[in-house]
Protein backbone atom coordinates (compact mmCIF):
# COMPACT_ATOMS: atom_id res chain seq x y z
CA UNK A 1 0.00 0.00 0.00
CA UNK A 2 2.39 2.56 0.78
CA UNK A 3 3.94 1.37 -2.71
CA UNK A 4 0.97 3.11 -4.27
CA UNK A 5 0.98 5.80 -2.12
CA UNK A 6 4.35 6.65 -3.43
CA UNK A 7 3.69 5.44 -7.01
CA UNK A 8 0.43 8.18 -6.68
CA UNK A 9 2.66 11.34 -5.53
CA UNK A 10 4.96 10.42 -8.34
CA UNK A 11 2.34 10.62 -10.83
CA UNK A 12 1.49 13.92 -9.54
CA UNK A 13 5.00 15.14 -9.32
CA UNK A 14 4.96 13.76 -13.01
CA UNK A 15 1.88 15.49 -13.54
CA UNK A 16 2.82 18.85 -11.96
CA UNK A 17 6.12 18.83 -14.11
CA UNK A 18 3.87 18.93 -17.29
CA UNK A 19 1.20 21.58 -15.68
CA UNK A 20 4.58 24.11 -14.92
CA UNK A 21 5.36 24.06 -18.90
CA UNK A 22 1.20 25.69 -19.10
CA UNK A 23 2.66 28.60 -16.95
CA UNK A 24 2.18 31.80 -19.41
CA UNK A 25 4.86 32.55 -20.98
CA UNK A 26 6.60 36.21 -20.71
CA UNK A 27 5.29 37.88 -23.46
CA UNK A 28 2.56 40.36 -24.87
CA UNK A 29 3.16 43.84 -26.53
CA UNK A 30 3.40 47.35 -25.74
CA UNK A 31 0.01 48.42 -27.07
CA UNK A 32 0.05 52.00 -29.19
CA UNK A 33 -3.88 52.22 -29.82
CA UNK A 34 -5.21 55.59 -28.30
CA UNK A 35 -1.73 56.73 -27.16
CA UNK A 36 -0.14 59.76 -27.92
CA UNK A 37 3.47 60.00 -28.30
CA UNK A 38 5.90 62.72 -27.68
CA UNK A 39 9.29 62.52 -29.23
CA UNK A 40 11.88 64.87 -27.88
CA UNK A 41 15.15 64.32 -30.09
CA UNK A 42 18.12 65.88 -31.33
CA UNK A 43 18.97 65.33 -35.09
CA UNK A 44 22.49 64.90 -36.77
CA UNK A 45 22.78 65.47 -40.38
CA UNK A 46 25.00 63.62 -42.47
CA UNK A 47 27.10 63.33 -46.07
CA UNK A 48 27.02 66.92 -45.91
CA UNK A 49 28.75 69.21 -48.51
CA UNK A 50 29.26 72.85 -47.35
CA UNK A 51 26.98 73.04 -43.76
CA UNK A 52 26.89 70.16 -41.10
CA UNK A 53 23.29 70.21 -39.15
CA UNK A 54 22.68 69.82 -35.48
CA UNK A 55 19.17 69.93 -34.69
CA UNK A 56 16.81 69.98 -31.67
CA UNK A 57 13.52 68.37 -33.05
CA UNK A 58 10.01 67.61 -31.27
CA UNK A 59 6.89 65.57 -32.54
CA UNK A 60 3.90 64.85 -31.74
CA UNK A 61 2.10 61.50 -32.40
CA UNK A 62 -1.38 59.95 -32.32
CA UNK A 63 -1.26 56.45 -32.56
CA UNK A 64 -5.05 55.56 -34.07
CA UNK A 65 -4.13 51.65 -33.94
CA UNK A 66 -1.45 50.06 -33.15
CA UNK A 67 0.31 50.22 -36.64
CA UNK A 68 -1.03 53.73 -37.96
CA UNK A 69 -0.47 56.98 -36.26
CA UNK A 70 -0.15 60.65 -37.54
CA UNK A 71 2.58 63.51 -36.30
CA UNK A 72 3.32 66.71 -36.33
CA UNK A 73 6.75 67.94 -36.24
CA UNK A 74 8.90 70.62 -36.30
CA UNK A 75 12.88 71.45 -35.76
CA UNK A 76 15.28 74.03 -35.86
CA UNK A 77 18.72 73.69 -37.64
CA UNK A 78 21.95 75.01 -36.33
CA UNK A 79 24.70 75.31 -39.73
CA UNK A 80 28.05 74.51 -38.92
CA UNK A 81 30.42 74.54 -41.84
CA UNK A 82 31.34 71.49 -42.63
CA UNK A 83 34.92 70.36 -43.16
CA UNK A 84 34.66 68.16 -46.56
CA UNK A 85 36.20 71.31 -48.67
CA UNK A 86 39.21 73.24 -48.71
CA UNK A 87 39.16 77.25 -50.30
CA UNK A 88 42.33 77.23 -51.69
CA UNK A 89 42.79 81.48 -52.18
CA UNK A 90 45.69 82.74 -54.29
CA UNK A 91 49.03 82.88 -52.53
CA UNK A 92 47.56 81.49 -49.02
CA UNK A 93 47.40 77.81 -47.68
CA UNK A 94 43.97 75.86 -48.62
CA UNK A 95 41.85 75.90 -45.37
CA UNK A 96 38.24 75.13 -44.44
CA UNK A 97 35.63 77.93 -45.32
CA UNK A 98 34.63 80.44 -42.93
CA UNK A 99 31.00 81.71 -42.35
CA UNK A 100 31.10 84.21 -44.23
CA UNK A 101 32.51 83.19 -47.08
CA UNK A 102 29.85 80.38 -47.43
CA UNK A 103 26.95 82.46 -46.57
CA UNK A 104 24.37 83.11 -49.55
CA UNK A 105 26.62 81.36 -51.58
CA UNK A 106 26.52 77.61 -50.50
CA UNK A 107 23.98 75.55 -50.63
CA UNK A 108 21.88 73.43 -47.90
CA UNK A 109 22.07 76.17 -44.74
CA UNK A 110 18.78 74.48 -43.62
CA UNK A 111 16.72 77.16 -40.83
CA UNK A 112 13.85 74.89 -40.00
CA UNK A 113 11.32 72.54 -41.28
CA UNK A 114 7.64 72.20 -39.81
CA UNK A 115 5.27 69.45 -41.09
CA UNK A 116 3.28 66.31 -40.34
CA UNK A 117 3.88 62.29 -41.42
CA UNK A 118 2.26 59.30 -41.22
CA UNK A 119 3.76 56.70 -39.74
CA UNK A 120 3.17 53.07 -40.22
CA UNK A 121 4.75 50.27 -37.87
CA UNK A 122 4.50 47.07 -39.53
CA UNK A 123 7.30 45.17 -37.24
CA UNK A 124 7.22 44.36 -33.80
CA UNK A 125 9.45 42.22 -32.14
CA UNK A 126 11.80 40.92 -29.15
CA UNK A 127 15.46 41.15 -29.15
CA UNK A 128 17.73 39.08 -27.04
CA UNK A 129 21.29 40.18 -26.03
CA UNK A 130 23.38 36.86 -25.28
CA UNK A 131 20.41 35.55 -24.46
CA UNK A 132 20.43 37.01 -20.98
CA UNK A 133 18.68 40.66 -21.92
CA UNK A 134 15.49 41.33 -23.99
CA UNK A 135 14.28 44.02 -25.39
CA UNK A 136 11.20 45.18 -27.66
CA UNK A 137 11.20 46.82 -30.46
CA UNK A 138 9.30 48.14 -33.32
CA UNK A 139 10.14 49.47 -37.13
CA UNK A 140 8.30 52.34 -38.08
CA UNK A 141 8.29 53.41 -41.61
CA UNK A 142 7.35 57.33 -42.31
CA UNK A 143 6.35 59.71 -45.11
CA UNK A 144 5.17 63.28 -44.87
CA UNK A 145 5.12 66.48 -45.94
CA UNK A 146 7.22 69.71 -44.72
CA UNK A 147 7.53 72.95 -45.14
CA UNK A 148 11.50 74.50 -44.67
CA UNK A 149 13.11 77.36 -44.66
CA UNK A 150 16.52 77.91 -45.38
CA UNK A 151 19.04 80.89 -46.16
CA UNK A 152 19.50 80.99 -50.12
CA UNK A 153 21.10 83.33 -52.64
CA UNK A 154 22.40 86.46 -50.71
CA UNK A 155 21.83 85.17 -47.27
CA UNK A 156 17.66 85.63 -47.81
CA UNK A 157 15.67 83.31 -45.69
CA UNK A 158 13.63 81.33 -48.33
CA UNK A 159 10.56 79.15 -48.02
CA UNK A 160 10.16 75.93 -49.81
CA UNK A 161 8.17 72.94 -49.51
CA UNK A 162 9.32 69.38 -48.51
CA UNK A 163 8.68 65.92 -49.06
CA UNK A 164 9.95 63.44 -46.13
CA UNK A 165 10.71 59.83 -45.75
CA UNK A 166 12.61 57.99 -43.50
CA UNK A 167 11.91 54.67 -40.63
CA UNK A 168 12.18 54.55 -37.16
CA UNK A 169 13.47 51.90 -34.68
CA UNK A 170 11.87 52.16 -31.05
CA UNK A 171 13.14 50.08 -28.14
CA UNK A 172 10.56 50.50 -25.54
CA UNK A 173 12.55 50.72 -22.11
CA UNK A 174 9.54 50.91 -20.17
CA UNK A 175 5.53 50.86 -20.56
CA UNK A 176 5.64 54.64 -21.29
CA UNK A 177 9.22 55.33 -22.40
CA UNK A 178 10.89 54.51 -25.47
CA UNK A 179 14.55 55.32 -27.16
CA UNK A 180 13.92 55.90 -30.39
CA UNK A 181 16.45 56.50 -33.94
CA UNK A 182 14.91 57.81 -37.33
CA UNK A 183 16.89 57.80 -40.01
CA UNK A 184 15.23 60.12 -43.21
CA UNK A 185 15.60 62.28 -46.30
CA UNK A 186 14.66 65.33 -46.30
CA UNK A 187 13.70 66.42 -49.79
CA UNK A 188 13.06 70.31 -51.41
CA UNK A 189 13.90 72.37 -53.95
CA UNK A 190 16.40 74.68 -53.51
CA UNK A 191 17.64 78.31 -55.26
CA UNK A 192 21.13 77.99 -55.34
CA UNK A 193 23.33 80.81 -57.04
CA UNK A 194 25.56 79.66 -59.12
CA UNK A 195 28.25 81.61 -60.78
CA UNK A 196 25.85 84.62 -60.16
CA UNK A 197 22.90 82.93 -61.73
CA UNK A 198 20.06 81.25 -59.64
CA UNK A 199 19.35 77.82 -60.57
CA UNK A 200 16.73 75.48 -58.59
CA UNK A 201 18.13 72.27 -57.48
CA UNK A 202 16.76 69.39 -55.90
CA UNK A 203 18.23 68.90 -52.18
CA UNK A 204 18.66 65.52 -50.47
CA UNK A 205 18.84 66.45 -46.40
CA UNK A 206 19.99 63.44 -44.90
CA UNK A 207 19.11 63.11 -41.07
CA UNK A 208 19.45 60.60 -38.42
CA UNK A 209 17.59 61.54 -35.12
CA UNK A 210 18.07 60.20 -32.12
CA UNK A 211 15.70 60.82 -29.15
CA UNK A 212 12.98 59.44 -26.29
CA UNK A 213 9.47 58.77 -26.43
CA UNK A 214 6.91 59.84 -23.81
CA UNK A 215 3.62 58.01 -24.26
CA UNK A 216 0.79 59.17 -22.98
CA UNK A 217 -1.42 57.91 -20.99
CA UNK A 218 1.24 56.15 -19.71
CA UNK A 219 -0.22 52.57 -18.90
CA UNK A 220 -0.70 49.90 -22.60
CA UNK A 221 0.24 46.78 -23.02
CA UNK A 222 -0.51 43.27 -21.90
CA UNK A 223 2.93 42.98 -20.20
CA UNK A 224 5.87 44.93 -19.06
CA UNK A 225 8.97 44.90 -21.65
CA UNK B 1 -6.14 -1.51 6.27
CA UNK B 2 -8.70 0.77 6.61
CA UNK B 3 -5.96 3.06 7.78
CA UNK B 4 -3.86 2.38 4.64
CA UNK B 5 -6.70 3.22 2.69
CA UNK B 6 -7.77 6.06 4.10
CA UNK B 7 -3.57 7.40 4.37
CA UNK B 8 -4.29 7.01 0.48
CA UNK B 9 -7.51 8.54 -0.30
CA UNK B 10 -5.88 11.76 1.65
CA UNK B 11 -2.42 11.44 -0.51
CA UNK B 12 -4.14 11.20 -3.32
CA UNK B 13 -6.84 14.25 -2.47
CA UNK B 14 -3.95 15.82 -1.89
CA UNK B 15 -2.04 15.39 -5.09
CA UNK B 16 -5.43 16.28 -6.91
CA UNK B 17 -5.74 19.62 -4.90
CA UNK B 18 -1.93 20.63 -6.23
CA UNK B 19 -2.78 19.53 -9.28
CA UNK B 20 -5.65 21.52 -9.69
CA UNK B 21 -3.77 24.36 -8.22
CA UNK B 22 -0.85 24.66 -10.51
CA UNK B 23 -3.68 23.67 -13.86
CA UNK B 24 -4.54 27.65 -13.07
CA UNK B 25 -2.89 29.59 -15.74
CA UNK B 26 -2.87 32.55 -13.42
CA UNK B 27 -1.61 30.69 -10.41
CA UNK B 28 -0.33 33.52 -7.83
CA UNK B 29 3.76 33.09 -8.20
CA UNK B 30 5.86 33.65 -5.36
CA UNK B 31 5.87 37.42 -5.10
CA UNK B 32 8.54 38.48 -2.55
CA UNK B 33 8.30 41.90 -4.20
CA UNK B 34 4.87 43.19 -2.27
CA UNK B 35 1.24 42.55 -3.82
CA UNK B 36 0.20 43.30 -7.40
CA UNK B 37 -2.79 42.02 -9.45
CA UNK B 38 -2.19 40.19 -12.71
CA UNK B 39 -4.67 39.89 -15.73
CA UNK B 40 -7.13 37.23 -15.64
CA UNK B 41 -7.34 35.07 -17.75
CA UNK B 42 -10.80 35.24 -18.71
CA UNK B 43 -10.32 39.10 -19.99
CA UNK B 44 -11.71 39.83 -22.66
CA UNK B 45 -13.05 36.48 -23.64
CA UNK B 46 -16.41 35.53 -25.11
CA UNK B 47 -19.29 35.44 -22.75
CA UNK B 48 -21.84 32.74 -23.34
CA UNK B 49 -24.05 35.81 -24.89
CA UNK B 50 -20.62 36.44 -27.35
CA UNK B 51 -19.93 39.71 -26.25
CA UNK B 52 -16.02 40.54 -24.89
CA UNK B 53 -16.33 40.89 -20.69
CA UNK B 54 -14.46 44.28 -19.82
CA UNK B 55 -10.54 43.56 -19.16
CA UNK B 56 -9.81 42.85 -15.29
CA UNK B 57 -7.14 46.25 -14.52
CA UNK B 58 -3.81 45.42 -14.09
CA UNK B 59 -1.32 47.64 -11.87
CA UNK B 60 2.03 46.77 -11.83
CA UNK B 61 4.70 48.53 -9.58
CA UNK B 62 7.81 50.14 -10.41
CA UNK B 63 9.50 46.87 -10.38
CA UNK B 64 7.22 45.64 -12.78
CA UNK B 65 10.23 43.42 -14.75
CA UNK B 66 11.11 42.21 -11.64
CA UNK B 67 7.95 40.73 -11.15
CA UNK B 68 7.75 39.42 -14.38
CA UNK B 69 11.45 37.32 -13.60
CA UNK B 70 9.63 34.70 -11.62
CA UNK B 71 7.66 33.51 -14.43
CA UNK B 72 8.89 30.62 -17.00
CA UNK B 73 10.26 31.98 -20.49
CA UNK B 74 9.32 30.54 -23.37
CA UNK B 75 11.80 30.09 -25.99
CA UNK B 76 11.29 29.03 -29.41
CA UNK B 77 13.53 26.31 -31.19
CA UNK B 78 15.99 28.58 -34.02
CA UNK B 79 14.48 28.13 -37.71
CA UNK B 80 18.13 28.07 -38.61
CA UNK B 81 21.40 26.60 -37.28
CA UNK B 82 24.53 28.25 -39.02
CA UNK B 83 27.07 26.58 -36.89
CA UNK B 84 29.34 24.53 -39.26
CA UNK B 85 28.04 25.93 -42.33
CA UNK B 86 29.26 28.58 -45.17
CA UNK B 87 27.69 31.50 -46.27
CA UNK B 88 27.65 33.49 -49.23
CA UNK B 89 26.64 37.32 -49.23
CA UNK B 90 26.19 39.29 -52.46
CA UNK B 91 25.35 43.03 -51.09
CA UNK B 92 24.99 46.15 -53.20
CA UNK B 93 26.62 49.22 -51.64
CA UNK B 94 25.95 53.22 -51.75
CA UNK B 95 28.66 55.13 -49.52
CA UNK B 96 26.65 57.79 -46.68
CA UNK B 97 29.28 60.28 -45.87
CA UNK B 98 30.51 62.39 -49.30
CA UNK B 99 27.88 64.92 -50.37
CA UNK B 100 30.39 65.36 -53.09
CA UNK B 101 30.99 62.08 -54.66
CA UNK B 102 28.62 58.95 -54.39
CA UNK B 103 30.56 55.80 -54.22
CA UNK B 104 28.23 52.69 -55.57
CA UNK B 105 29.53 49.54 -55.31
CA UNK B 106 29.21 45.61 -54.95
CA UNK B 107 30.83 42.40 -52.67
CA UNK B 108 30.64 39.47 -52.63
CA UNK B 109 31.37 37.68 -48.99
CA UNK B 110 32.35 33.83 -48.17
CA UNK B 111 32.01 33.25 -44.39
CA UNK B 112 32.06 30.09 -42.32
CA UNK B 113 30.35 29.69 -38.74
CA UNK B 114 32.76 28.43 -36.75
CA UNK B 115 29.75 28.93 -33.41
CA UNK B 116 26.34 29.89 -34.18
CA UNK B 117 27.10 33.41 -33.16
CA UNK B 118 31.02 33.30 -34.89
CA UNK B 119 31.85 33.80 -38.26
CA UNK B 120 35.35 34.30 -39.97
CA UNK B 121 34.75 35.94 -43.95
CA UNK B 122 37.06 36.71 -46.08
CA UNK B 123 34.98 39.83 -48.16
CA UNK B 124 36.15 40.99 -52.02
CA UNK B 125 34.38 44.21 -53.56
CA UNK B 126 34.39 46.96 -56.39
CA UNK B 127 33.42 50.65 -56.11
CA UNK B 128 32.39 53.12 -58.61
CA UNK B 129 32.64 57.00 -58.11
CA UNK B 130 29.84 59.47 -58.89
CA UNK B 131 30.41 62.96 -59.16
CA UNK B 132 27.19 64.91 -57.12
CA UNK B 133 25.93 68.53 -58.24
CA UNK B 134 27.53 70.69 -54.89
CA UNK B 135 31.10 69.79 -57.11
CA UNK B 136 29.58 72.14 -59.85
CA UNK B 137 28.60 74.47 -57.45
CA UNK B 138 31.86 74.44 -55.20
CA UNK B 139 34.04 74.62 -58.35
CA UNK B 140 32.08 78.02 -59.43
CA UNK B 141 31.37 79.62 -56.42
CA UNK B 142 34.73 79.04 -54.16
CA UNK B 143 38.21 78.04 -55.06
CA UNK B 144 38.85 75.21 -53.42
CA UNK B 145 40.16 71.79 -53.53
CA UNK B 146 38.42 68.59 -53.28
CA UNK B 147 39.95 65.68 -51.78
CA UNK B 148 38.54 63.58 -53.43
CA UNK B 149 39.59 59.07 -53.42
CA UNK B 150 39.18 57.22 -55.79
CA UNK B 151 38.92 53.69 -54.43
CA UNK B 152 38.71 51.06 -56.58
CA UNK B 153 38.31 47.62 -55.28
CA UNK B 154 38.42 46.68 -51.63
CA UNK B 155 39.49 43.29 -50.03
CA UNK B 156 38.95 42.60 -46.56
CA UNK B 157 39.66 39.70 -43.70
CA UNK B 158 36.33 39.76 -41.52
CA UNK B 159 35.17 38.25 -38.12
CA UNK B 160 31.18 38.60 -37.48
CA UNK B 161 30.06 38.06 -33.68
CA UNK B 162 26.20 38.28 -33.62
CA UNK B 163 25.58 38.42 -29.85
CA UNK B 164 21.94 39.82 -30.91
CA UNK B 165 19.04 37.62 -31.65
CA UNK B 166 15.15 38.30 -32.10
CA UNK B 167 12.84 37.67 -34.16
CA UNK B 168 9.52 40.25 -35.44
CA UNK B 169 6.06 39.70 -36.34
CA UNK B 170 5.45 40.46 -39.23
CA UNK B 171 1.28 40.36 -40.30
CA UNK B 172 0.10 37.02 -39.18
CA UNK B 173 3.70 35.94 -39.26
CA UNK B 174 7.17 35.73 -37.12
CA UNK B 175 10.63 36.64 -38.83
CA UNK B 176 13.63 35.94 -36.70
CA UNK B 177 17.08 38.07 -37.19
CA UNK B 178 20.00 38.44 -35.73
CA UNK B 179 22.63 41.56 -35.25
CA UNK B 180 26.22 41.30 -35.43
CA UNK B 181 29.14 43.46 -35.34
CA UNK B 182 32.03 43.13 -37.95
CA UNK B 183 35.44 44.20 -37.50
CA UNK B 184 38.37 43.68 -40.20
CA UNK B 185 41.68 44.11 -41.79
CA UNK B 186 42.94 44.00 -45.44
CA UNK B 187 43.40 46.93 -48.60
CA UNK B 188 41.91 49.25 -50.63
CA UNK B 189 43.36 49.49 -53.89
CA UNK B 190 42.68 53.18 -55.69
CA UNK B 191 46.16 54.23 -57.56
CA UNK B 192 47.99 51.66 -55.24
CA UNK B 193 47.24 48.96 -52.62
CA UNK B 194 46.56 50.74 -49.18
CA UNK B 195 46.13 48.86 -45.70
CA UNK B 196 42.74 49.30 -44.89
CA UNK B 197 40.39 48.25 -41.61
CA UNK B 198 36.94 47.62 -41.40
CA UNK B 199 34.11 47.80 -38.89
CA UNK B 200 30.41 47.85 -39.07
CA UNK B 201 26.99 46.52 -38.02
CA UNK B 202 24.83 43.74 -39.91
CA UNK B 203 21.32 42.40 -39.29
CA UNK B 204 20.38 39.26 -41.36
CA UNK B 205 16.38 38.92 -41.85
CA UNK B 206 16.25 35.26 -41.93
CA UNK B 207 13.97 34.11 -44.84
CA UNK B 208 14.08 30.25 -44.85
CA UNK B 209 16.97 27.92 -43.47
CA UNK B 210 19.36 28.65 -46.51
CA UNK B 211 18.25 31.76 -47.58
CA UNK B 212 18.94 35.36 -45.78
CA UNK B 213 18.03 39.12 -46.76
CA UNK B 214 21.39 40.83 -45.40
CA UNK B 215 21.10 44.72 -44.31
CA UNK B 216 24.34 46.15 -43.32
CA UNK B 217 26.36 49.43 -42.40
CA UNK B 218 30.44 49.59 -43.14
CA UNK B 219 33.06 51.73 -42.57
CA UNK B 220 35.97 51.39 -44.25
CA UNK B 221 38.76 53.49 -43.51
CA UNK B 222 42.77 53.64 -45.25
CA UNK B 223 45.10 56.39 -46.20
CA UNK B 224 44.99 58.16 -49.11
CA UNK B 225 48.24 59.87 -50.92
CA UNK B 226 47.84 62.09 -52.82
CA UNK B 227 49.18 62.64 -55.73
CA UNK B 228 50.40 65.94 -55.24
CA UNK B 229 50.68 67.20 -51.76
CA UNK B 230 52.53 65.37 -48.97
CA UNK B 231 50.41 64.78 -46.49
CA UNK B 232 47.99 61.35 -46.36
CA UNK B 233 44.80 61.88 -45.82
CA UNK B 234 42.36 59.22 -44.21
CA UNK B 235 39.86 58.16 -46.08
CA UNK B 236 36.66 56.66 -44.50
CA UNK B 237 34.10 54.50 -46.77
CA UNK B 238 31.23 54.96 -45.01
CA UNK B 239 28.39 52.84 -46.73
CA UNK B 240 24.81 51.03 -46.72
CA UNK B 241 24.92 47.30 -47.65
CA UNK B 242 22.07 45.56 -48.95
CA UNK B 243 22.01 41.86 -49.97
CA UNK B 244 21.23 38.49 -49.63
CA UNK B 245 22.83 35.36 -47.91
CA UNK B 246 22.95 31.93 -49.06
CA UNK B 247 23.80 29.28 -46.57
CA UNK B 248 25.90 26.78 -47.61
CA UNK B 249 24.99 23.24 -46.99
CA UNK B 250 21.03 24.31 -47.63
CA UNK B 251 20.02 22.39 -44.06
CA UNK B 252 22.34 22.45 -41.27
CA UNK B 253 24.03 19.67 -40.35
CA UNK B 254 23.51 20.01 -36.67
CA UNK B 255 19.85 20.18 -37.32
CA UNK B 256 20.45 16.86 -38.97
CA UNK B 257 22.15 15.17 -36.20
CA UNK B 258 19.81 16.20 -33.72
Amino acid sequence: MSALVVLLVGLAAVDEGQLTQKVPPVTGEVKLANRVEVFASAALSFRDTFYRKVAPALALTYHFTDHIALSARGAYYFDIEATSMQVCPALQGCRSPTADELNGRAPGQLLMSLGGALEWTPLYGKLGVLSEAFGRVGLTVMLGGQFVGYRGAGGAFRPAPAGEAGIALSLWLTRWLALRLEVKDLIYPEVVSVAEQDVTQLRNQLLAQLGFSFFIPFTGGSAAP
Amino acid sequence: MRTSSLTLLFATALCLVDSSALARPEAEPTDLAGPRSTPSPKANQPTEDGTASPAAPETYGPEGTALLADRVRSFQAKPIIKRGRFALTLLGAATINDGFHTKLGGSATLSFFVHDTFAIAVRGGLWRVVQDQDVQVARQNFQLGIAASQPQWVAMADVEWSPVYGKFRVGQGITHLDASVIVGMGTVIHRSPELAFEAGLGLRFIATEWLAVNLSWLNTFYLDKPLVTAPALLQNLMSLNLGLTLFIPFTSPERSKS
